[in-house]
């Protein structure tokens, strides 16, 4: 055995250009495809961590039967306490006011949803204080921040002034002016068409309510916990509250993701067929090109099988070159994608995929996910590449493979 | 008349049918005979009203003075006088237009579209039903579907069904109109899967500003149970001078009226 090692071994290096393009093609293809894994991937973590980072964090509470009218008398009560409560669990959480109105800004108005946030507590559960495409987040009473469609819609400028006319608590109608502060990134469909943010204290005072929440939503601290096992945790400590997580609350948007994740396989599928063309082309070639020589070794009387395992040898010792090879190109690549991404924002001001934004600045993950199944794929297809001329020389009379043509 | 024509005649100015149309016919009327009588009435009408405002919802109840000044059916101003609070929140509709202005931040406000089928300042009004300005006959196909005798008194029964072209909200209005009069007890309203949405009924019917007409008129919700809008008229006056630039943005904003 360890003279076919030998021999093998030898055989690749005997035809360094063959050698080399058939290494040049198979690292290329590897690399190609554990830059785009990790690429994929990572936009798809982004669309995931902005379907929840931007908007309703990762889970929410409420009063039973809220979900079902957003009414603002399903309350819950002392929200603070509860809050701190459900911290204990290792999360972070916020809690908010969401109700509807009319705003308007000069001459145009419009129907709006009124989100009112904890300044201070919604930071460590979503991101919206970082999304700001002009102007500032909330900082001073009477500040609104406005999402960017509605901000269109309305005509409004950072500094003008917005009115805001509700139902208050009571019945009576709830009317106050405020200052748009400024306006949000596009960041999903609802949010960007209908959503104003103001302080909660700003939407006690326009709801005439006290201290109530209509929602707390939850992040967790360390994103390696299980989403459900907290859920369950959660629902544990606050008993009386409907607890879900992002998945329960918006199942489209999570189906979506869930279908984008499947037609990423069936994406990756058939970039690993074209990839694995380019290679099993240039195995191929290289092994017919042998036909001759491997007649001859034949015919000085190694047995068919014995070709077969030498053929196989060889392309163990290739593939695991190529492997070597492209898995350090691959991985570099991918790196410099995870820490410095790719910048699409010239072509495009980001793709919103059910109603959730993917930025145009991508960034990959490396992980064991994205670069072990390409090269596992990669060695799987040298070995079918070359299983077929292999078969066919050893099949061959010595006398016919040396006048194979 | 159209809709919100009734709507608003009958929950906002009060202005009814007045007696003296009481008809003799030889024959019985037809539904659009009925329906126009009605709609004649109301054409170049003015009026100048005050009516108490109930609202009750599952979480409050508040009781409103509102006065109203009508001219034809293009011109409505509608201003809070009571409670304290919101004294001086008016409405002003101009044709399709509707804007509303709030003293407290002295500042007017254009209703969009997209709210029309908003509440009208909580009650159980559309704004909607402020703003159309069309005739009953002009938007749905009229139909007498009953015509009798019902807790003792004669009534038609109309049926309206919105024309193809028609830019209308309901899918079905009935309509119970008392047979001597023409004084319209009753409406029912259906969306377009033939549920039933709200009724209006229309109650004690005396003289009032020269005219016979129901003076308390209650607006109740099918898909919320025990809320209710009623309107009971204080005064009312018919046939008022009013120049058309009374209803102006500038005037909505006078506490004067």
């Amino acid at each position: 055995m360890p003279v076919y090692c030998k021999l093998a071994w030898r055989n690749i290096w005997r035809n360094k250009r063959r050698t080399f393009i058939t290494l040049f093609a198979m690292s290329l293809t590897l690399t190609l495809m554990i830059a785009y894994s990790g690429l994929v991937w990572g936009v798809l973590n982004q669309l995931e961590r902005n379907a929840t980072l931007l908007g309703p964090g990762e889970i929410q509470l409420h009063v039973p039967g809220y979900l079902a009218d957003r009414s603002i008398y399903k309350v819950i009560n002392q929200p603070e306490r509860i809050v701190a409560q459900i911290e204990q669990t290792g999360v972070n959480a916020t809690p908010r006011l969401q109700s509807f109105g009319l705003v308007s800004c000069g001459e145009n108005s419009a129907g709006a949803q009124i989100l009112g946030i904890d300044l201070h507590k919604e930071k460590g559960v979503t991101t919206f204080h970082q999304h700001i495409a002009r102007g500032t987040f909330l900082q001073q009473p009477m500040d609104v921040v406005l999402g960017n469609k509605i901000a269109v819609t309305l005509g409004a400028a950072i500094g003008s002034e917005l009115v805001v006319v509700t139902q208050a608590a009571d019945g009576s109608i709830g009317n106050d002016l405020y200052r748009i502060t400024g306006i949000l990134n596009g960041i999903g469909e609802e949010t960007d068409r209908s959503t104003i943010i103001m302080s909660l204290d700003d939407f006690k005072h326009l709801f005439g309510i006290g201290d109530v929440a209509t929602e707390i939503a939850v992040r967790r601290i360390n994103q390696a916990d299980d989403l459900n096992v907290l859920r369950d945790r959660i629902k544990q400590t606050v008993p009386f509250a409907e607890v879900k997580t992002w998945k329960e609350l918006f199942p489209a948007v999570s189906d979506m993701i869930e279908i984008a994740d499947l037609s990423i396989y069936i994406l990756f599928f058939i970039i690993y067929i074209a990839a694995s063309l380019i290679m099993l082309n240039t195995m191929l070639m290289s092994v017919f090109e042998r036909i001759k020589e491997l007649g001859i070794m034949m015919a000085i009387g190694l047995r068919p099988v014995n070709v077969l395992g030498l053929i196989m040898l060889e392309t163990f010792f290739l593939s695991l070159c190529g492997i070597l090879l492209g898995g350090l190109c691959g991985v570099t690549l991918s790196l410099y994608l995870t820490h410095a991404g790719l910048d699409l924002s010239a072509f495009s001001e980001g793709i919103s995929v059910a109603g959730i934004l993917a930025e145009p600045h991508w960034f990959a993950v490396t992980n064991i996910e994205t670069v072990l199944p390409p090269i596992v794929f990669v060695f799987i297809v040298s070995f079918i590449a070359v299983l077929y001329p292999a078969i066919k020389a050893c099949r061959l009379e010595p006398v016919d493979a040396l006048v194979f043509q | 008349m159209k809709i919100k024509a009734a709507l608003l005649i009958f929950a906002l100015t009060g202005i009814l049918l007045s007696p003296c149309v009481s008809p003799s016919y030889s024959t019985e009327p037809s539904a659009k005979e009925i329906l126009d009588k009605i709609d004649k009435l109301w054409r170049g009408e003015s009026s100048i009203g005050t009516y108490a405002m109930k609202i009750k919802t599952a979480h409050w109840e508040r009781k409103l003075q509102i006065k109203n000044w009508t001219k034809g059916l293009d011109y409505t101003l509608i201003r809070i006088e009571y409670p304290k609070k919101e004294k001086g929140v008016a409405t002003l509709k101009v044709e399709n237009n509707l804007w509303n202005y709030l003293p407290k931040i002295k500042r007017v406000i254009k209703v969009p579209s997209s709210l029309m089928m908003g509440s009208w300042m909580g009650s159980h009004f559309t704004n909607d039903d402020l703003v159309k300005e069309s005739t009953l006959a002009d938007d749905y196909y009229n139909e007498i579907t009953f015509n009798g005798e019902r807790d003792g008194q004669g009534v038609y029964e109309i049926t309206l069904t919105p024309k193809e072209e028609a830019a209308v909200v309901w899918g079905k209005i009935v309509m119970l109109v008392r047979k001597k009069d023409f004084i319209p007890l009753y409406q029912e309203f259906f969306d377009e899967q033939a549920k039933p949405v709200r009724k209006m009924v229309l109650q004690d019917v005396k003289k009032m500003g020269g005219r016979l007409l129901p003076t308390k008129l209650t607006v109740v919700p099918y898909d919320k149970p025990g809320e209710f809008t009623e309107v009971i008229y204080v005064e009312i006056a018919f046939d008022m001078e009013i120049a058309d630039s009374f209803f102006s943005l500038r005037n909505l904003k006078q506490p004067g009226g």
